[in-house]
């Protein structure tokens, strides 16, 4: 049983936390193990929620001149602002085919990341939604993964039967930042 | 590397008067006055590396300073604080103009300072509020109020002013045209259901046609129809009452959409004194250093203008203030004797007309001396002196604007290096306007600067290229045009075609933006002609989409500038469109024109080399120091990244493959020793080698480092570029394996 259920607001409300937060959903206890769930390829992997600003359907995606081939799709109007869209089947470096000319699968999303005040868009193949795991739930992470995969991987979580890798959103947006800025990214 | 030094020192000493100022509050704060100490050290190696030896010694002695109250040995009254803030004031003026004429001035009140400085920190121990050495030799800055020239009228009257963050503006206006896109979805939905209205109508008119049938049947069923139709008719009413309704609430919403969308717009305009504050006490300043006596007249301050043009006009105007002090108006005795009152007057008029912003800047000096232009185009071999004979007075005019042409025959301080009036049309040409002169012999000189009133928004043409939409700026376009295929010339191999009795190039936009290439299945192509300084060239795009007004986004910092490009932009439908920066893809196309594709094979040829170079990550939260050792490092082969403290530093390892790490000590948020630990402590990073480059190189200090486990410690104090290079040679070997 998880605190919000013993001693939060769904269950006794006697934690000394709920004077500050009010709700169990304002506090980082329940805020950290909130995740997304999406597939990336063949790929299942997660990010912290309060990293996931949103979630909207695909939209058309302007290239860049001179930036083609690389990490950076090109820009996206997201509420009227153009975000820079990246494959992160190749930050990740997950060697699948490609699935670009195939028609984009029913569950396919654009998930906006969010870190510190810089935003970045990147499509994927299905989001599953938002789950709630306790701090028990996260496992070590194996060492068969990809080396690339290993770097960004805080954790690993079992999700309906799937082996699920919790990304670690600060090293994931460094890395995009730095590819943002190369000219010709890899 | 001075340049560096300035934008360190800029965000280094506003660092130090947050904290100081935090300090007057609460003045044995610890972190503020570890902040202010960690400050005056990182300000102190900075100034070092450059040789900026006055802000050595105003750094030194305040971080000595901040480590005897840290220590409790004296405590910061209100009065250290002031000194505090001057020393801070210093530093960032010596930071600003480190080679200047006033090095020596600046020096001088850099010893004063040190001097009084150094007085406090004497008296630790004793009673630290005493009586405090005279720092009267320090000027104050001299308060803007006291600028005459300002209208002091209207401050009753003048609207609050809030400051709003760029980001959060932008924001607003992305949702602002978020709705208007979407409330532009009503109408087609409206549309469609006009033709379900249609459709209803046949079934109605399809139902009387049973009419007659159901005549001859019995009474049920007559009933029945009857009813039938009554229904009917009752949804074909209530349908037309919603459509009415939503009618209604379309023209609403997006009337609506417009108003917010247009005010949020406005909300880049600020009033065009906003950005001129400190123009009259530059000119009192400038003006009593050269003798004279110069009043600024403002007019049209309340006049409103684009933030982002307001923030170009600065140094323009600037300059051309400069000059008008130092060319255009008299010393006072000439003046007199000439008729005119003792002092001159500059007037600065910003003004509407006609959809631009109007900006002059007049004054009431001797003009420019037309004979002496002639003669001084002549000397400086421009033209001939026949040609120069029969120039007209405009024309003469138009040679001020030369690059690096100048009348002064010596350079002054002020001005009269030959680099300004060209910087200044350039500056006024990017946010495209114009600029023009017009003088008077013994009258004075005024410059008319017509600008564009907002920079946001930008009327072009949208053009399909590679199947993208990309929007031409219709001020850089000179026509567009079909040209039949049989009209293209091929001259040395190169497409062409006539163009106003001339050649022009012709060039494939998709080539030089770099997309796919569309088959060439037309008769005719669709062709952007564009002019870079007499010379024309042909654009070929897939399909012209018609002219519309852009609102210009920024794209993302984070991408840097990319190349042809200038800005972002959203389409009535809502898609993405890039802005076309004409002035860089003209220097594309001449690269292409001229052979360039040679440019990209190199590269392509270029790329694996690059990969087995060692990698190096370099960790300092001082931005000369950074900027130092990338640049020494990637002159000798190694492929370099930098990061800006210990959490920077720790993320970037993780993710690239490093053959070294160097780190300084000193950082804010997670500090060098800390950093070392971590990646000794990582499974898949213990095999990095770390050094540490730091200023502390105690016993205690390298004893640290090693515990932590970093593989050599560099002391910055001995720091010179064959130490370094020698270090990372033989931790990691040659710069390419």
């Amino acid at each position: 049983m998880s605190c919000w259920n013993k001693i939060g607001v769904y269950g006794d409300s006697s934690c000394p936390e709920l004077d500050r937060y009010a709700h169990c959903r304002n506090c980082p206890v329940y805020a950290t193990a909130a995740v997304a769930i999406f597939r990336v390829g063949l790929t299942w992997l997660a990010l912290p929620s309060a990293a996931v600003r949103e979630i909207v359907n695909p939209r058309p995606i302007h290239s860049l001149a001179h930036r083609r081939n690389g990490v950076v799709l090109g820009l996206a109007n997201i509420r009227g602002e153009l975000l820079v869209c990246v494959a992160l089947r190749l930050i990740l470096n997950l060697d699948e085919a490609a699935t670009g000319d195939q028609p984009l699968p029913a569950g396919a999303r654009m998930l906006v990341m969010q870190q510190d005040d810089a935003r970045i868009v990147f499509p994927v193949e299905h989001v599953f939604g938002i789950e709630r795991f306790q701090s028990r739930d996260f496992g070590p992470v194996p060492p068969m993964l990809a080396k690339s995969v290993i770097t960004y991987t805080k954790a690993m979580l079992s999700w309906k039967g799937n082996a699920v890798s919790l990304l670690n959103a600060q090293i994931l947006q460094s890395t995009i930042n730095r590819s943002l800025a190369s000219a010709t990214a890899t | 590397m001075t340049e560096l030094f300035r934008m360190e020192a800029e965000s280094q000493t506003q660092l130090l008067t947050t904290s100081l100022l935090a300090l007057e509050r609460e003045p044995t704060a610890a972190d503020h006055l570890e902040a202010c100490m960690r400050a005056a050290h990182s300000l102190k190696g900075a100034a070092r590396l450059v040789g900026v030896n006055a802000a050595i010694g105003i750094a030194h002695v305040m971080e000595d300073c901040f480590v005897a109250a840290q220590r409790g040995e004296i405590v910061l009254g209100a009065r250290q604080i002031d000194l505090l803030l001057k020393g801070v004031d210093l530093l960032g003026r010596t930071a600003d103009s480190p080679a200047g004429a006033s090095a020596a001035v600046q020096r001088a009140e850099a010893d004063r300072f040190v001097a009084a400085l150094a007085a406090l920190l004497a008296q630790a121990g004793e009673d630290a509020v005493g009586e405090l050495p005279d720092a009267e030799g320090i000027p104050e800055s001299a308060p803007l109020e006291s600028a005459p020239g300002l209208p002091a009228a209207e401050p009753a009257e003048r609207e609050r002013v809030l400051r709003v963050t760029a980001d959060n503006f932008n924001r607003l206006l992305g949702l602002a045209s978020e709705s208007l896109v979407e409330s532009r979805r009503l109408s087609p939905f409206l549309g469609s259901l006009l033709r379900l209205k249609r459709q209803h109508q046949d079934v109605f008119t399809a139902l009387d046609g049973l009419r007659g049938m159901v005549a001859q049947q019995g009474d049920p069923t007559q009933t029945a129809f009857a009813e039938l139709r009554a229904g009917l008719e009752e949804c074909r009413h209530v349908l037309t009452e919603r459509m009415t309704e939503l009618d209604l609430f379309e023209r609403r919403t997006s009337d609506l959409a417009r108003r917010l969308y247009d005010e949020a717009l406005a909300c880049r305009m600020r009033p065009f004194a906003d950005g001129l504050a400190g123009l009259p006490k530059l000119v009192r300043g400038l003006a009593r250093s050269l003798g004279k006596q110069v009043r600024l007249d403002l007019l049209g301050a309340a006049t409103q203008v684009d933030r982002d043009i307001l923030q170009k006009l600065d140094s323009p105007l600037n300059h051309l203030l400069r000059n008008a002090i130092d060319h255009g108006i008299e010393l006072p005795h000439i003046r007199l004797s000439r008729g005119k009152p003792a002092e001159g007057v500059i007037r600065l008029q910003a003004s509407h007309s006609a959809g631009t912003l109007h900006i002059l800047i007049a004054d009431d000096g001797c003009g420019i001396d037309l004979d002496r232009l002639r003669q001084a185009i002549v000397t400086r071999g421009v033209t001939q002196q026949a040609v120069a004979e029969t120039l007209s007075t405009a024309e003469l005019l138009e040679f001020l604007f030369l690059p690096g042409f100048t009348m002064k025959g010596t350079v002054t301080e002020i001005s009269g290096r030959g680099v300004g009036l060209d910087a200044v049309q350039t500056t006024v040409k990017q946010v495209r306007g114009t600029i023009r002169v017009t003088t008077q012999a013994g009258g004075g000189t005024s410059f008319e600067l017509r600008l564009p009133l907002t920079l946001s928004v930008m009327r072009t043409l949208l053009a399909d290229i590679g199947g993208e939409a990309y929007a031409f700026p219709l001020a850089h376009i000179v026509r567009t045009l079909k040209l039949p295929r049989g009209e293209i010339e091929l001259v040395e191999g190169k497409p062409h075609f006539r163009f106003e009795g001339r050649l022009a190039g012709l060039v494939g936009a998709c080539q030089v933006l770099g997309g796919p290439t569309p088959p060439p299945d037309q008769d005719a192509v669709s062709v952007v002609v564009v002019d870079d300084a007499g010379a024309a060239y042909g654009l070929i795009v897939d399909r012209f989409l018609g002219e519309r007004d852009t609102v210009v986004q920024p794209l993302d910092a984070r991408l840097g500038k990319i190349a042809d490009i200038l800005a972002g932009g959203v389409m009535e439908d809502g898609s993405p469109v890039l802005i076309v920066d004409v002035a860089d893809m003209l220097r594309s196309v001449e690269k292409l024109i001229s052979g360039g594709t040679l440019n990209r094979m190199s590269q392509a040829a270029a790329g694996p080399a690059q990969r087995k170079r060692k990698r190096v990550l370099v960790v300092d939260d001082s931005l000369t120091v950074r900027e130092l050792q990338r640049k020494l490092l990637e002159h000798a082969g190694y492929f370099v990244e930098t990061a800006v403290d210990g959490v920077d530093g720790w993320n970037v390892a993780r993710a690239g493959q490093f053959d070294l790490v160097i780190t300084d000590i000193d950082m804010p948020r997670m500090d060098g020793i800390e950093l070392v630990r971590l990646i000794r402590k990582d499974a898949h990073l213990n095999a990095l080698r770390v050094m540490i480059v730091s200023y502390k190189d105690s016993e205690e200090d390298r004893r640290m480092g090693s515990e932590a486990g970093a593989d050599y410690y560099l002391a910055k104090g001995g720091f010179h570029d064959e130490t370094l290079l020698q270090a990372v040679g033989d931790l990691i070997g040659e710069p390419v394996a």
